[in-house]
């Protein structure tokens, strides 16, 4: 089946007008039009109704069913439910579009107003949260080891990331792409966690998902920017395997082939570019070289298009000098680029 | 029946396994199982169905799973976006019983 054949001819001309032809044919490349959400024609025409407006929020209860949309239970602008992980998703979400707004000027995931689709409460005790193309999906943990998903700004914002990465780069889920999808994540995780909570790179704590752990792992994290394979060490995880220099690269297939492990590599690097000039200015730099990545990208073209973007920046005036040489030193500090 | 379970992936790095033989779990624990894996249909799902497990979305679980019963064998992979729905309340048994076996060591 040819590509056109799924979308009507006036739905193609909507979309070339809305200048997102990119942006859809980048969707399509990732595969979301499965059989699954194929049922689900209704975003292609959300998506150019999303051309000129602002992204809607939209929260489903999942009713613990392992089965997204349930039952709709907060759209925007309605009040608060008597849900608490129906509003902090909510308000997370609102939090991460207005950051990517007014910080990044990007409007929504795919930079034209695409609504943000939320689940919560999905399956029994799921301990998860995920970006599936198309929405994001949040269970509610067992309450021990973990607790809901949806309860931390930087999970929240972790996820919706996934999905301005699939509308820019669409970094392949795979090895060194896919930790770089990951490291992206969680490099605007962490700055719209310290811009919500207005601290400063050197007090933020620069841990990733300690606000989930349930009692059993309470002061555990699941990552740490500031000194990757440090967040967590206990018998239900073991020991935290995020290596934070190239020379402990993990080479396993696990993970696929280590997305979430060797993302500790560029995410230190991150973390003392913020040190110097500052989270939100680092993560300009960032998300500017996020668009400038191609599907396949690894570390060492990223390396280069993060300092292409911090010299663009700089030129522009938009963050301060020297921050070319703070990039390229905080790679060297990890050993990036290989030769 | 012989089981082989394991889960890894996901936003937090909780990789799971489980491997059991019916034959010697407690009597609750087995009855469960072979319930929950009748009730699912897990010998009559094909991996042909489940064709887009190849393919790998940001943070969702991705799943492999093994049952072998009277000469007939069940081998399938797959992720939180492919997976059965019939299939849900047998992972959730998995993850229950993995977490106990992990626990007790």
């Amino acid at each position: 089946m040819s590509r056109c054949g799924f979308i009507p001819p006036f739905v193609l001309e909507n979309l070339a007008k809305a200048n997102v032809e990119e942006a859809r044919i980048s969707a399509w490349d990732s595969n979301q039009t499965t059989a699954k959400r194929s049922a689900r024609e209704i975003n292609v025409y959300s998506l150019v109704q999303a051309a000129a407006k602002n992204p809607l929020r939209y929260v489903y209860d999942c009713q613990n069913k392992g089965q997204q949309r349930v039952k709709l239970v907060r759209k925007e602008g309605d009040p608060a439910t008597g849900d608490q992980d129906v509003n902090l998703v909510y308000d997370f979400a609102g939090v991460t579009r207005d950051f990517y707004k007014n910080t990044l000027k990007r409007n929504s995931i795919d930079d034209n107003g695409l609504d943000l689709i939320l689940n919560v409460h999905y399956g029994v005790k799921y301990m998860n949260a995920y970006w599936d193309g198309d929405e994001m999906t949040f269970g509610d943990g067992d309450g021990k080891i973990f607790t809901a998903f949806d309860k931390s700004l930087d999970v929240v914002a972790h996820e919706l990331t996934h999905g301005v990465t699939q509308y820019t780069a669409n970094l392949v889920y795979k090895g060194q792409s896919g930790a770089l999808n990951e490291h992206f994540s969680d490099v605007i995780g962490s700055a719209i966690q310290q811009y919500y909570d207005k601290v400063t790179a050197e007090k933020a704590d620069w841990l990733i998902g300690n606000e989930i752990m349930g009692p059993t792992l309470y002061g555990e994290a699941l990552r740490s920017m500031k000194a990757p394979g440090t967040a967590y060490d206990n018998d239900l995880l073991g020991k935290d395997p995020q290596p934070d220099h190239m020379k402990d690269y993990y080479n396993g297939s696990s993970d696929n082939y280590g997305v979430h492990i060797n993302s500790g590599i560029p995410n230190k690097a991150f973390y003392l570019v913020s040190m110097d000039i500052g989270t939100d200015k680092a993560a300009l730099i960032w998300y500017e070289a996020l668009k400038k990545l191609i599907p396949t990208a690894d570390f060492n073209f990223a390396v280069k298009k993060i300092a292409d973007s911090a010299r663009d920046l700089t030129n522009k005036k938009q963050v301060p000098q020297g921050s070319t040489q703070s990039v390229r030193a905080a790679f060297k500090e990890v050993g990036l680029p290989t030769k | 029946m012989r089981i082989d379970f394991e889960r890894e992936g996901g936003y937090a790095p909780l990789q799971l396994e489980y491997h059991a033989d019916t034959d010697v779990l407690p009597v609750e624990t087995r009855d469960k199982l072979l319930d929950l894996v009748k009730r699912s249909k897990v010998m009559e799902i094909q991996q042909s169905d489940l064709e887009r497990s190849s393919q790998s979305f940001p943070d969702a679980f991705t799943y492999k799973l093994s049952i072998t019963e009277g000469g007939k064998s069940k081998s399938l992979s797959f992720n939180d976006i492919t997976v059965p729905a019939s299939l849900h309340p047998l992972l959730e048994l998995f993850q229950e019983l993995a977490l106990e076996q992990r626990l007790k060591k």
